[in-house]
């Protein structure tokens, strides 16, 4: 599994070389006006219709998994619809700011938790590790959960290219490709990390048994001053997920404006209320209705790997296609 | 923002961090809950669990030991708390004893039940006991309440400072060897009577049921390959020597096409306690004893693996050797079948440090 991450971080490096090709164009800096010109108006607003319909995937997922471990493991007594609102206010919070400052608060969110990794440091030390569980690093046998695994692997990767959406926030002069290479190798060395540890830490058969692993590792760890640092993990990674959700809310938004042809137009607060409403109500009756956890089935997870997957695969390769039919006409 | 709009967010704001403590699950006032740190399990008459636990004083009270009988563990809980006037938590628990007649029979659905508790800490110490621990128990605290505690920081104690006098194993370090296809889980024995609680040896599991005990001598050697490689004091009564500091680096190969298992190790020690007939003074002599040593160890770690062959157990995970990096894992049946066969060769080769206050050194 070790060399099956490798390889497909390999295979997003070469899509996130797509994706700077089409931030060189010089229909990206210009926003809206800039996709317009490109496809015309009609196919815009029916691609944002399907853009919706990602985003929508996307961000319920996102908050409703977030909210799943926060209430197993961090507040088991509250209901989880609270929880779900409480979290969806503080990313409407953030998103009511406006898109500069909700692309700024990145800052943020990564400064906060980009030193989790090393809570994990303790794992590739002995006792806990021995190497003799890696084992087979190249494995030679045919082994189905391999390509499975790299499917999550690249729906997590995916995510760069709701970038296209904000071209219009950078500068033209800005060289995208080695800050997102930079950005996928860390990512990479990250995943990698996370599942050495696990390895070692569960064995390699174990771990196929064990839900959330991540965070049950983190249970294990002693120290004088905290008795659950897994709570500790989980509360810090909030910053992370109110940013995601704050940038998928305006870009709903900005996909329903384009949907009623009010792109031109300034945005109004009333109408950015009503839409960010309407995907609350959405994801409260996903939640009450239609949410399975745990044991159920892993319906939504699965979706959204799906969806992710097929984004991350399409939307560079469609751009950079449009843009060389453009370019020949 | 005017201020008004400012000094209503600050008051939600407030009002939801104080919201929190009124939570009507989890309800936790001391004098009300009953915190346990050590439970022993046993079987007891028709398939019944008895579970026994010390409840820890309040104030002046005394410390109680409650014995419970239940078909089922979690019963237990349920029946402590309709008949103690605290209501009982599980999250301090910190070391289970599990009685020999039991752990002969299979721990699967114990071991299952305590994993699905979300508040039980994976690094809960086992142990298995045999005699009467009940009783020990009830007369230690009379003289001595804290004795769970105590008990607790001496598995603490073992765990992480003193490496090589006896196996601590917690919960999931047990799991993982469970779980893992060629390895076998190992348990800490103990012998309990009216007046001691004494560290027997480490028990041998294949997958969750014991099979057998170590002795002393077999103990020592096992504790060498084991883990850490170290052993504070290492006695060989019948060479009449002590050695002390024992650091073992091992090397093992397995062989699977000529079935053989080579360990070659080591030894760094230095003989303490001698109350033999030779003259160590003397480096040849001191040589002879060297070799005596090495010989002896030999002879006995192979009796030792002889044994975990006969009884079909791979506690030392041997099983992870026999596949190199890039070859795929070896399978459980395969290994199973291929362990007993292997030829064990052990070789040590023995460095003593120099004796003190001596003019000869020794090589």
């Amino acid at each position: 599994m070790v060399w099956a991450i490798i390889a497909v971080g390999i295979i997003s490096n070469i899509n996130l070389m797509l994706l700077a090709k089409w931030f060189a164009s010089p229909y990206s800096g210009k926003g809206y006006a800039g996709f317009v010109e490109l496809f015309g108006e009609r196919k815009v607003r029916l691609f944002s219709f399907i853009g919706m319909l990602f985003i929508f995937v996307k961000i319920t997922v996102i908050t409703l998994g977030y909210t799943e471990i926060i209430h197993q493991f961090v507040l088991p007594s509250i209901q989880r619809e609270w929880l779900l609102a409480f979290l969806f206010a503080v990313g409407c919070y953030l998103a009511v700011k406006g898109m500069e400052k909700t692309i700024r608060f990145i800052f943020i969110a990564y400064l906060c938790s980009f030193w989790l990794i090393l809570l994990y440091i303790p794992f590739f030390l002995p006792p806990i590790a021995s190497i003799h569980d890696l084992y087979p690093i190249i494995s030679m046998e045919r082994d189905d959960g391999i390509w499975q695994g790299m499917l999550l692997i690249w729906a997590s990767l995916s995510g760069p290219e709701y970038l296209i959406c904000i071209g219009a926030w950078f500068s033209p002069r800005d060289k995208l490709l080695r800050p997102m290479a930079i950005g996928n190798a860390l990512t990479i060395v990250e995943y990698l990390a996370l599942f050495i540890a696990s390895t070692l830490y569960f064995g390699p058969e174990y771990l196929r048994k064990s839900s959330y692993p991540v965070i049950n590792m983190v249970r294990y760890l002693q120290s004088p001053i905290f008795e659950r640092l897994d709570i500790m993990m989980i509360c810090i990674h909030i910053f992370h997920y109110v940013f995601a959700i704050a940038l998928l809310i305006l870009l709903f938004y900005g996909s329903l404006r384009i949907i009623a042809g009010k792109a031109m137009k300034p945005a109004s607060r009333s109408g950015f209320i009503a839409s960010f409403m309407v995907l609350f109500l959405c994801m409260l009756i996903v939640y009450h209705w239609f949410w399975k956890s745990g044991t159920q089935g892993h319906f939504w997870p699965v979706l959204q790997v799906c969806f992710a997957a097929v984004s991350f695969l399409a939307v560079p390769a469609f751009m950079i296609a449009a843009v060389r039919i453009k370019g020949r006409a | 923002m005017s201020w008004r709009t400012k000094a209503a967010l600050w008051a939600m704001a407030g009002i939801l961090f104080v919201t929190p403590g009124c939570s009507s699950r989890d309800y936790n006032i001391i004098e009300e809950i009953a915190p346990i740190i050590l439970w022993t399990i046993d079987q007891g008459q028709d398939g019944m669990l008895e579970i026994s636990l010390l409840v820890p004083p309040l104030g002046r009270e005394e410390k109680k030991m409650i014995t419970l009988h239940t078909d089922l563990l979690k019963e237990g809980k349920k029946e402590f708390n309709r008949s103690y006037h605290r209501e009982l938590k599980t999250g301090q628990k910190r070391v289970l004893f599990i009685s020999e007649e039991f752990a002969r029979q299979g721990m699967r659905p114990i071991i299952d039940t305590i994993l699905a508790d979300p508040k039980l800490s994976l690094r809960l110490y086992l142990a298995v006991y045999r005699g009467d621990l009940q009783g020990y128990l009830q007369k230690q605290i009379k003289k001595d309440p804290l004795i769970d505690y105590y008990i607790y920081r001496k598995f603490k104690h073992y765990e992480s400072r003193s490496p090589g006098e006896m196996t601590v194993v917690n919960l999931h370090q047990y799991i993982k060897n469970l779980y893992s296809p060629l390895a076998d889980p190992v348990l800490p024995v103990f012998q309990a009577d009216q007046n001691d609680l004494t560290y027997e040896g480490t028990g041998l599991f294949r997958k969750d049921k014991l099979v057998s005990v170590l002795s002393r001598t077999e103990e020592q050697m096992f504790q060498l390959q084991y883990k850490n490689h170290r052993l504070q004091d290492l006695s060989l009564p019948e060479l009449s020597v002590n050695v002390s500091d024992v650091h073992v680096k091992p090397d093992w190969k397995v062989d699977r096409r000529q079935a053989r298992v080579t360990i070659n190790m080591e030894i760094r020690c230095r003989i303490e306690e001698y109350h033999g007939n030779k003259d160590l003074l003397d480096p040849a002599q001191l040589d002879e004893l060297n070799r005596n040593i090495g010989a002896y160890m030999d002879k006995q770690t192979v009796s030792l693996f002889k044994k975990m062959q006969e009884l079909k157990v791979d506690p030392l995970n041997m099983g992870s050797y026999a596949s190199g990096a890039f070859q795929s894992r070896i399978e459980r049946k395969d290994w199973q079948k291929e362990w007993p066969q292997m030829k064990v060769a052990v070789h040590y080769k023995t460095f003593m440090e120099p004796l003190t206050n001596s003019l000869s050194g020794s090589r």
